[in-house]
């Protein structure tokens, strides 16, 4: 049995496993030891022989289950690594395949959604430039896709401060995004912070709760507690629950004063550079 | 009987010519390759690179004089053995009845003498291959270079920089022409580690540029962006090789959300490039630098629109322009739907989609500057947005992106503006004056860089052609050497 056969078998296995719940431990294994009879195969980089398409295919396939995996685990850095590596099968793949062997290496059906979901991680961590450059190799034909829609849907509403839209998003297609979606509805929380203290002088607890998207009053305590622990130097503003209101405080500084030094610096590199 | 009448005609005609030449020198395409490959031959012997660099500049001239029969009939003449295997249209024997080596001026034997050089043949192979495009022979202009590739890469001499960089122009022209330029990237990629090996510059601006083109096509930021950051263009390349590679990196920068180094980029592309040809080019830098100006939440000058060339070219952009300083998002939707093809079309459809932000600022600006207390479902409707509580949390973002300066009452449901402290009581102006200032000098620097001199003792044979003087030069010592070749 040629080792290609071998770790075949091997995934089909983890194939079957990963229709039934509660196998997250034996999948674990099986994935590692897959990872490592993927070494074996010839062609795969950091090879520089031609790549073979069904080696590929095998490895794309078992790459794409990692991500998924990675999720489950909640392994933010392992869903990373596994998501650079089938990057290279789907972007720069076709770089070092004769034309010929083009047909033979078809795209992947999980590829929309797989992408779908690192849109979602980099929305997450706020990498919004970064979304926009992955967003760009996509072609235009799959952007109403509805794995990659719902990422730049609520790209698109984050970037306009809709923040209503963004929470109203929250059938996802796939139960793995919720995940991401769920960190994401938390940096939302924390950048609508930053909006409102500077917008409101003053918020009802009633409506403090309706804007920050919280149940009820505790869980406002707690975040206004938590808001106010962030000891940030250019903080200018400071959170205060009082009389049922929750008060925006400016702290007002001083006036800047004519920064005489830097003046001095400039109109010389002036004279230096003339 | 007949023909030796017409010979002898034209020898009549041929000799009045050569005396209306003196007067007035007439253009002789054939004796222009032969002046060419006799300048490029002494240049070689003298391995003078500056002249190898004016001879292949020389091309554009030749390239508007010959068809490809006549190219034919040139390689038959120059390099009989490869114009055998090569299967190129002539002129029908009966019709060619002028004697050839009388038309080329040159006998058959110094012709074999002055393609001895490597750079003489790859000067005639680069006019084929420049005649095959223009001739829309791509296959065999395919064919053909990679042919030429073939030869080149055996060859290293600093000499053959300018042609190499020919030939491996017209080949990412030819294989982009047949949609298969990605496909040759990995080959671009080699030959660009030996130009670096080489030191051969034009070369490897050539490579750089088509290399970031296949990446940008398709759609390939992250490499293009890895790319740019450890490839930087060599410096003393042509000003085309450096308004593409600006652009390049523009577009780059853009996608990327470095608006305010994609801007400076994309006005420096513009500034580079050439201003006569070209013109497909600088109507897609224009259009790059109208929607990164937006995407800066600037306005774009409306002089740029005004270009003739250009303004049926840049006319969706210009509606799009008006729409974004309406500030309502329907309306700017709208006309991006309707333009849609186009704006795919040139690749800027996601650069536009995310101006839709844009849009919602400007009417913010709009809706501040013009009421000192406004309520939220007022702006609702102004802007064109779906609900107040959308609005309203549209608005908290824009105060805190300092759009506007307001501040908003929970209880009314309203927007009120703050009072506008005075700009000349901060330091704003400071930071833009040094800024101007700061732009102004670069352009000084940059200008004193780019004045070139001739060195002291090349000023006798100087085969710049930048002057009128040095033409008149040049011709003098191509006259002379000919007689040489005549005397000899």
């Amino acid at each position: 049995m040629s080792i290609i056969d071998e770790v075949d078998a091997k995934f089909k296995e983890y194939n079957n496993l990963s229709e039934q719940e509660g196998t997250l431990e034996a999948r674990k294994g099986l994935m590692a030891d897959l990872k490592i009879a993927l070494t074996q195969f010839e062609t795969l980089p950091p090879s520089t022989h031609q790549p073979d398409p069904k080696e590929c295919i095998i490895a794309r396939g078992i790459y794409e289950f990692a991500v998924f995996q990675s999720i489950e685990e909640g392994d933010i850095e392992g869903f990373k690594r596994n998501y650079s590596t089938l990057n290279f099968y789907y972007n720069e793949l076709r770089y070092f395949l004769v034309v010929i062997s083009r047909d033979i290496l078809p795209e992947s059906s999980k590829k929309n959604s797989v992408i779908g979901l690192y849109l979602l991680y980099l929305l997450s961590q706020n990498l919004i430039s970064e979304f926009h450059v992955e967003l760009q190799s996509i072609p235009s034909a799959d952007h109403n896709n509805i794995y990659i829609n719902v990422p730049v849907s609520l790209e698109q509403y984050f970037v306009d401060g809709n923040y209503a839209k963004v929470l109203a998003t929250k059938h996802a297609p796939l139960d793995v995004y919720n995940f991401f979606i769920k960190k994401f509805i938390d940096t939302v929380r924390t950048e609508i912070a930053r909006s409102v203290e500077v917008s409101y002088k003053k918020l009802s607890i009633k409506d403090a709760c309706e804007v920050f998207m919280l149940d009820d009053i505790d869980q406002l305590k707690e975040f206004v507690e938590r808001e106010s622990d962030i000891n940030n130097s250019d903080r200018t503003i400071s959170w205060v629950i009082k009389d049922d209101y929750l008060h925006f405080d400016t702290i007002t500084i001083e006036k800047e004063g004519i920064p005489a030094k830097k003046m001095i610096y400039q109109v010389l590199d002036y004279a230096r550079e003339l | 009987m007949d023909k030796k009448k017409e010979t002898k005609d034209k020898d009549v005609t041929m000799g009045d010519k050569k005396e209306e030449e003196v007067k007035e020198e007439k253009f002789d395409p054939y004796l222009e390759i032969r002046k060419q490959l006799i300048l490029l031959d002494k240049a070689v012997e003298e391995k003078d690179t500056k002249a190898c660099g004016v001879v292949a500049r020389n091309f554009k001239r030749i390239r508007a004089e010959f068809s490809l029969k006549d190219v034919g009939l040139i390689f038959d003449h120059y390099l009989p053995e490869l114009s055998a295997k090569i299967n190129l249209p002539k002129y029908d024997p009966d019709i060619v009845k002028f004697d050839i080596e009388e038309k080329l001026h040159l006998n058959k034997e110094r012709a074999a003498i002055l393609v001895d050089t490597f750079e003489a043949k790859c000067f005639l192979y680069i006019l084929l291959i420049m005649k095959l495009i223009d001739e829309r022979k791509i296959k065999m202009a395919k064919e053909f270079v990679d042919f030429a590739r073939a030869q080149i890469d055996l060859e290293n001499s600093r000499t053959l920089d300018h042609f190499f960089s020919k030939i491996y122009y017209y080949s990412g022209f030819i294989y982009e022409k047949l949609g298969e330029l990605n496909d040759f990237v990995p080959h671009f990629l080699e030959a660009y580690r030996a130009a670096c090996h080489r030191n051969d510059e034009q070369t490897q601006a050539t490579l750089i540029n088509y290399i970031l083109r296949s990446y940008i096509n398709d759609h390939l930021y992250t490499q293009a962006a890895n790319f740019i950051e450890i490839c930087t263009l060599p410096e003393n390349v042509s000003p085309n090789q450096q308004a593409r590679n600006l652009y390049y990196e523009a577009k780059i920068q853009a996608v990327q959300m470095k608006y305010p180094e994609a801007q400076a980029h994309v006005i420096q592309a513009i500034r580079k490039a050439s201003e006569f040809t070209g013109k497909a080019f600088r109507v897609q830098a224009m259009k790059l630098r109208i929607i990164v100006t937006l995407l800066m939440g600037e306005i774009p000058d409306r002089n740029l629109f005004s270009d003739q060339e250009m303004k049926s070219d840049l006319y969706p952009y210009f509606i799009i322009v008006q729409r974004v300083r309406e500030g309502n998002i329907e309306e700017f939707m709208k006309v991006v739907n309707e333009h849609e093809e186009i704006f795919k079309r040139n690749d800027n459809y996601n650069l536009l989609i995310r101006l839709r932000h844009n849009v919602i600022k400007f009417g913010l600006r709009k809706i501040n500057a013009s009421y000192s207390r406004i309520s939220l479902s007022d702006i609702t409707t102004k802007l064109g947005l779906d609900s107040v509580k959308e609005t309203e949390s549209i608005v908290t973002k824009a105060i805190r992106d300092k759009v506007i300066n307001a501040v908003i009452n929970r209880e009314e449901k309203e927007l009120k503006t703050n009072e506008v402290a005075d700009v000349y009581t901060s330091n704003v102006p400071t930071a833009q004056l040094d800024k101007r200032i700061r732009f102004c000098m670069e352009i000084y620097n940059d200008s004193v860089k780019a004045l070139e001199f001739p060195k002291k003792e090349q000023e006798k044979i100087d085969f710049n052609l930048d002057d009128d003087d040095e033409i008149q030069d040049e011709q003098e010592l191509v006259e002379s050497l000919l007689e040489e070749f005549e005397d000899m």
